[in-house]
Parts: C-alpha cells; sequence; structure tokens
C-alpha cells in the first residue's frame, strides 16, 4: 500500500497530466456514444480507468493519445452494447415520425465536384452525418478531424496499421460527403440531380408533397 | 496505401493518384516530396483542385461543429470519484472493469494483495477438495468478500453517475425494479421519525458486483444539505452475514465503516441490503429503523 503523501503526489500528478484533455476526450465520447448521458459515463469510466492504471502510463510519452485508447477501448468493451440496444428501443419508439429517416437515394450517389455545399449546411447536419457513420470509419474521423490526432496515433489508439487507417479516413470522408450533399439536396441548397437521375427526383418530389 | 505514398516520388502524378493524396495532403502526412508532386498536379487539374478545397471544408466543417466544452460537473463529479478512489497501483473488485488482460495477472496489485490473493487461491482449492472447514477460516473468507461487495458499493456511492431509472415515489420504482431484475426487491418506506433524516427518493441505477447484478438506490437527505444515501441491493452474496450484529427493528444490522462512510448491512429473503452514506451512524441506524420493508 502507497502512503498516504505518495497517493497525494500521485493524484495531483495524474490531474496535472490529464484533466487539460477532458473536452477533447467530452467531444469524442459523444461522438461515439451519440448522447450526453452516455458520453459522461464514458468519459468518467475511462478517466478513472486511466487513474487506476497510471502506473503503467510510461512518463514523458503520449498522455492525450493513451487516454484516447483507453476512451475508445472502455467504449467498445462496455457501452457499444448498451447504445446500440438503447437505439433499437429510440428507432422502435419514433419509427414512422421522422421523414429524413427513410434513406434518400440520392444518399447512394456520389456529389459532383463542382457542389460546394458543406459551408452552408449547419453544424447539426454534420453532425448528423458524422453519427451516422459505421463506427470503425467514426473513429477514424473523430480522432483525425475533431482530434487532430496523426494517422501514427491514430493507428496506435485503435491497434491497427496506419494503412487501415488511410483506408478507412478516405471511405468515411466518403461517405460523410456522400451524407451531406444528400441534406444539401433535402434543403434545397442545391438542386436536384437532372436528368439521369429523373427517378430520383421524382421520388424526392413524392416525398415533398408528403410531408 | 501508405507504401504507395511514401514512393510515391516528384514525378508527375496523375488524377487518381491526385485524389488518393488529398486526404493525407489535408490531414499534413504527406513528405515534402508527395506535396509538391500532388502541388504540381492541382495546378493544371480543376477537377482535383475542386476535391482539394471540399476536403478542406469538410475537416473545417467536422472540427467547428463538434466544439464542446465538457460540463462542468463532470469535472467535479470525476475529481470526487478520483479522490475516494484508491491508489492507482491497487486494483479494484469493480466488475464492470474486467477488460484488460492485466487484471489476470499479478503485476500492479501490491504485495499484500497477492499475498492475500494466494492464500485465498489455497483455500478456496482446500474446499474445492473437500477439506475441513476450520471456522476462524470460513469466518474470514465471508467477512473479506461481505466487505470487497460493501467496497464496491461505497465506490458505486460516491461515483455519482446518471441513474437508470428517476422517480420519487417507492411504488414506481419498486414497479420498475421488478422489471428489470430477475430478483425480488422490497424497497423500503421511510416512515416519519422525529430523530431519523428524511431520505427523498432520487431513482436506481443497475450495475453489476461481482458478478451478480445489483440495484443502487439513490436518496437525497434534504435536511442536511442534500447528502445522498445509497441503498445498495445485492442477490445474496454469502451465505450468512458474519461479524457483530445489532438488532433493530426485527433485523440483524452489521454495521461498519470504510472510506469515510457509514454502511448498515442486513438481510431480508435472500437479498442484502447495505445503506450507505456518509452521515453519522447513529442517523444510520435511525434510518434503519424507519425503514418499512413490507
Amino acid at each position: 500500500m502507497l502512503g498516504f503523501r505518495q497517493t497525494d503526489r500521485l493524484r495531483r500528478e495524474f490531474e496535472a497530466l490529464t484533466l487539460g484533455h477532458l473536452d477533447g476526450l467530452y467531444g469524442a465520447a459523444l461522438r461515439l456514444t451519440r448522447n450526453e448521458r452516455d458520453a459522461e459515463d464514458l468519459v468518467q469510466d475511462a478517466m478513472l480507468r486511466a487513474y487506476r492504471f497510471f502506473d503503467k502510463f510510461e512518463r514523458g510519452t503520449n498522455v492525450r493519445a493513451w487516454l484516447f485508447k483507453i476512451l475508445t477501448n472502455t467504449f467498445i468493451n462496455k457501452y457499444r452494447r448498451r447504445v446500440k440496444e438503447r437505439e433499437v428501443v429510440d428507432a422502435a419508439a419514433s419509427e414512422g415520425l421522422h421523414p429524413q429517416m427513410i434513406s434518400s437515394p440520392h444518399a447512394q450517389q456520389a456529389p459532383g465536384p463542382e457542389e460546394l455545399v458543406v459551408d452552408q449546411l449547419l453544424s447539426d447536419n454534420v453532425l448528423k452525418a458524422i453519427d451516422e457513420l459505421p463506427i470503425d470509419f467514426r473513429m477514424v474521423v473523430m480522432l483525425a478531424d475533431l482530434q487532430d490526432f496523426s494517422y501514427k496515433e491514430i493507428a496506435d489508439v485503435l491497434d491497427c496499421p496506419v494503412g487501415t487507417v488511410m483506408s478507412r479516413l478516405f471511405r468515411g470522408r466518403r461517405m460523410l460527403q456522400k451524407q451531406l450533399h444528400a441534406y444539401a439536396v433535402e434543403q434545397g441548397i442545391i438542386a436536384a440531380p437532372s436528368a439521369a437521375h429523373e427517378e430520383d427526383a421524382k421520388v424526392l418530389e413524392l416525398k415533398r408533397h408528403v410531408r | 496505401m501508405s507504401a504507395e505514398t511514401q514512393s510515391a516520388s516528384l514525378e508527375a502524378v496523375d488524377c487518381t493518384e491526385a485524389q488518393a493524396l488529398v486526404g493525407p495532403f489535408v490531414d499534413g502526412e504527406l513528405s515534402h516530396d508527395d506535396a509538391g508532386s500532388l502541388s504540381a498536379h492541382l495546378a493544371s487539374c480543376a477537377t482535383c483542385a475542386v476535391t482539394l478545397k471540399r476536403q478542406e471544408q469538410l475537416k473545417q466543417a467536422v472540427r467547428s461543429a463538434s466544439t464542446v466544452t465538457a460540463p462542468a460537473h463532470l469535472r467535479s463529479k470525476i475529481l470526487a470519484a478520483i479522490a475516494a478512489e484508491a491508489p492507482p497501483a491497487r486494483t479494484s473488485g469493480i466488475s464492470g472493469w474486467r477488460l484488460s488482460p492485466a487484471r489476470w495477472s499479478f503485476e500492479g496489485l501490491s504485495p499484500r494483495a497477492v499475498a492475500f490473493s494466494a492464500a485465498a487461491l489455497g483455500m478456496a482449492a482446500w474446499f474445492a477438495f473437500g477439506g475441513l472447514t476450520h471456522p476462524v477460516v470460513d469466518k474470514l473468507l465471508r467477512r473479506s468478500a461481505l466487505h470487497t461487495v460493501i467496497d464496491d458499493g461505497i465506490a458505486l456511492h460516491s461515483r455519482t453517475l446518471p441513474l437508470d431509472y428517476t422517480a420519487s415515489d417507492v411504488g414506481l420504482v419498486q414497479h420498475w425494479l421488478e422489471g428489470n431484475l430477475h430478483f425480488g426487491v422490497h424497497l423500503p418506506r421511510f416512515a416519519q421519525h422525529a430523530d431519523a433524516p428524511q431520505p427523498t427518493l432520487l431513482g436506481v441505477r443497475l450495475s453489476t458486483l461481482h458478478a451478480r447484478p445489483a440495484a443502487m438506490i439513490q436518496y437525497a437527505v434534504a435536511e442536511d444539505h442534500g447528502r445522498r444515501v445509497s441503498l445498495l441491493v445485492v442477490d445474496d452474496p454469502e451465505p450468512e452475514l458474519v461479524g457483530p450484529a445489532r438488532r433493530v427493528e426485527g433485523r440483524d444490522v452489521f454495521v461498519s465503516r470504510a472510506h469515510g462512510y457509514n454502511v448498515a448491512t442486513w438481510r431480508r429473503d435472500e437479498i442484502v441490503y447495505s445503506l450507505i452514506s456518509d452521515l453519522d451512524e447513529g442517523d444510520v441506524l435511525a434510518l434503519v429503523r424507519a425503514a418499512e420493508q413490507r
């Protein structure tokens, strides 16, 4: 057992090293769990876990990457199922209430390179699009774009090769772009595609009338 | 993909290569040479230049869409939980933490804990092989198991995690528990007593202690600055409770003190109830006295 003084010193050291990363961890947890309650639980669990394994942390190495590794592991092991279960319940409860839940055919279609739509979309749309990414892609996009980790750091956090990080990031961003394009079309920010996608346009028109 | 990125030279790149390089370029992951090659291509290719612009926009949009600040109460909750936590080098018994393979090694445990575990294993083996039940050993094992359950209860109490179900009505919470636990709980009603604190029911959080389902029922004591009281309900962790008991309202109540909390534990119908709070011992016992279980 450690003496009180030593425990106190360790705790201070832990707090000094980690508390500055709380906002980042919480932001990441929000994107992983997609709700505030679970995000708080997740961050608290991860921080306590980090504290418990603080003796395993190699001083002088990347504390932020270490914390995010614990956060993502805790999420995968403990929260993923819980969050999924809740989503199934929520989806069942809200069935038929959200027209935007109907998958749009435009989501499948790549945007034309001339369409710069992201700026005109609200942050809410961007967050929603991120949250709709499958978890593996959401994690790399979140780590690279939200948290500004390098590819090497992401590979360390997720325990996978750098090549995997790059391909997931590439595909994840492509999915994100498609989804944002679909939102932009839905909201009339950009015109629905013509001629070749006449069928799609009809469906969209139909949806507008229904609404 | 990384190999491609590495091996690309200052030679001209075509659109397919350029499209793959744009992402790493935006992320600042391209070598000087690769970045040079890509820039040369972008200068003469409007399509790829737009791809770059879009990627930059996307990265920027993602970054600015999710600038959040952790709620202030989260920070204080974490600080409180860490302060209540045992020193880092010790492992905890809360079963939710069984994630790391390190848990199965003795590395990181204090020598005392290792010695104790080894002794416990030895004793367990002795029992398993039909060894004699020595009352002292028996008592020691039972006490230690109960203590770890109580320790975990205290750890949960001090963490103030969000509730799974929020209600102040005993009937509603009882009903919810019946639908969510596989064992029967008799949720107490606290009778009005002049000398007993009057707890207000806040709700329940379900948990798992030593692989046993448990419920933490939370109360606040208004007249004591909203001080929290938790009632930990666990399905039969021990054949019987041991130690010095007090007879309170027909119950054998075991009072213990750990980590600055007073804990009163009793059993009813194979279920163990533990009241955990930092109220003083007299108040805790008064609460037990006021607790009516039908």
